[in-house]
């Protein structure tokens, strides 16, 4: 873990290639871990309301626009357009009969999130389990088999110590319909999620001793390293570009633009320009425009021969 | 969630290729982070000092413990990105001094370090004879055509030659000479 490079081992893009989630399972009770872990993630599946409008369908996210909760058909049909969090789901949903109660319970009856009113009106009778929306607090012992998704530095120490099992998360598992798709034409997926499939797939791979996964990393590069170079010494536009670099992991991201710049260079090359440029690349100073214009008139050549 | 302040100061400058505002208050969040978990590890530790290798101790010390060595890992990286950031902008500018909207994105000790890098380049270029941050390639001619597109009044010269550059007159020069105050905006290259 600890490379003597400094280069290296303080890369901005290993780092942010480590924050991967990886799905763990505690092997022991855990000694008070509560606050670290995003529990309240978990309790979202368990939720399992039904939605009000359809019938078939659970709340799965909350609907930020409206504070509701939705369900996958709501989400393109009544509230398109909105945008929606998974994460904050039993936080604040508020009741669609009354809007100004949130849900407080959920009714055992009906399988749908009711509010105080709701309780007394339109559930008349029914039974109800409360909602507890504080599961996270911070002195909370984590139990024996929690499932919980923990980022790779942490899970890599824990694993090593045997105290969680380790599950290759899904982008990577064999028959998730990502990998597949990547299988089936690697240039023409996006890598819009996965902004660094391949440096986190490394780290993996050598977690879980998978040879396999290395070779497959490295088969999917192949190819898409031919598409970019390809892209890469064509495209002048620049538009296309910032839509082809939209579809690639970072590092992807940087061998595009380095060859792009070489490219680019060579055509200058060519040219044979010597001209100094002004400099744009970190701080432009600012210039005034428009007295810029050369008035002719003006002209004075001063040569000094020194 | 641990880490996340920490998180966010790594996401913030992968975000940009400039110089972002320095970060005051996420660092802060982060080394108090710190302080708290190794606080609260120690705590754990001390009172449990003989089941300490039992699992259900194991594994809360050794989590807090990389989320330590994680939180001081993902600041040095920011810290350590700037510095990188700001010896590019020296090399690029070829210019010792910061500009104020620059200066105000940077810590006291960012200024510090600039200023002493500046030094340190300065005296090395004094003692090679060259101006290392010029020409990297080696140029086609020993003189260009510049035209002068803000108004500098009398300047010395690298070389020791006096010219008066006044708005929009045109001067050919030498290449060494101009070329900073190209890089800055000041003058244009005609070709």
């Amino acid at each position: 873990m600890i490379s003597y490079n400094n280069q290296i081992y303080l890369d901005i893009d290993d780092i942010l290639a480590q924050e991967q989630k990886i799905p763990c399972v505690f092997l022991y009770k855990a000694y008070k871990l509560g606050s670290l872990i995003e529990k309240k993630k978990e309790i979202k599946y368990k939720l399992e309301i039904k939605c009000t409008h359809h019938p078939n369908y659970d709340i799965t996210s909350k609907c930020i626009n409206c504070n509701q909760g939705v369900c996958s058909v709501c989400m393109s049909e009544l509230h398109n357009g909105h945008s929606f969090s998974s994460e904050s789901l039993n936080l604040e949903i508020i009741c669609i009969h009354h809007p100004n109660y949130d849900i407080t319970s959920k009714c055992i009856n009906c399988n749908l999130g009711v509010c105080l009113v709701c309780k007394l009106k339109l559930h008349k009778r029914h039974s109800f389990s409360e909602l507890n929306n504080n599961m996270s607090s911070e002195d909370t012992d984590i139990e024996k088999d929690t499932k919980i998704k923990l980022p790779y530095w942490l899970a890599y120490v824990l694993a090593k110590k045997s105290l969680v099992s380790v599950e290759i998360p899904n982008p990577y598992k064999d028959e998730h319909s990502f990998t597949n798709r990547l299988l089936a034409d690697p240039k023409e997926v996006s890598m819009i999620h996965y902004p660094y499939y391949a440096s986190s797939g490394t780290k993996i791979s050598s977690l879980f001793s998978d040879h396999n996964l290395k070779l497959f990393l490295l088969n999917i590069f192949k190819k898409r390293y031919l598409y970019i170079y390809n892209q890469a010494s064509f495209l002048k536009d620049n538009s296309m570009i910032t839509k082809i670099l939209g579809n690639m992991t970072q590092f992807e991201k940087r061998l595009f633009q380095e060859i792009h710049k070489s490219f680019v260079d060579f055509e200058n090359w060519k040219i044979s320009s010597d001209k100094i440029e002004k400099n744009y690349y970190l701080y432009p100073i600012e210039s005034n425009i428009n007295s810029a214009k050369s008035s002719p008139n003006k002209r004075k050549r001063l040569i000094f021969a020194n | 969630m641990f880490t996340k302040s920490a998180i966010e100061l790594v996401k913030e400058i992968r975000q940009t290729d400039s110089i972002p505002h320095y970060n005051d208050t996420n660092i802060k969040l982060a080394i108090n982070e710190i302080n708290v978990l190794y606080e609260e590890l120690l705590q754990v530790l001390m009172a449990n000092g003989n089941e300490k290798s039992q699992p259900y101790y194991l594994s809360n010390s050794m989590t807090y413990f990389s989320v330590i060595y994680r939180d001081k890992r993902c600041v040095l990286a920011y810290l350590n990105e700037r510095l990188k950031r700001i010896k590019e902008y020296r090399w690029s500018s070829g210019n010792g001094l910061l500009p104020d909207q620059l200066k105000e994105k940077l810590s006291q000790d960012e200024i510090q370090f600039f200023s002493d890098y500046d030094k340190n380049l300065t005296d090395y270029n004094i003692k090679v004879g060259l101006d290392l941050t010029v020409d990297p390639q080696p140029p086609k001619d020993l003189y260009v055509e510049v035209r002068v597109i803000k108004e500098l009044g009398q300047v010395v010269l690298n070389s020791g030659a006096t010219v008066t550059l006044n708005l929009n007159t045109t001067h050919f020069l030498k290449r060494s000479d101009v070329s900073n105050l190209i890089s800055q905006g000041s003058l244009e290259h005609i070709v």
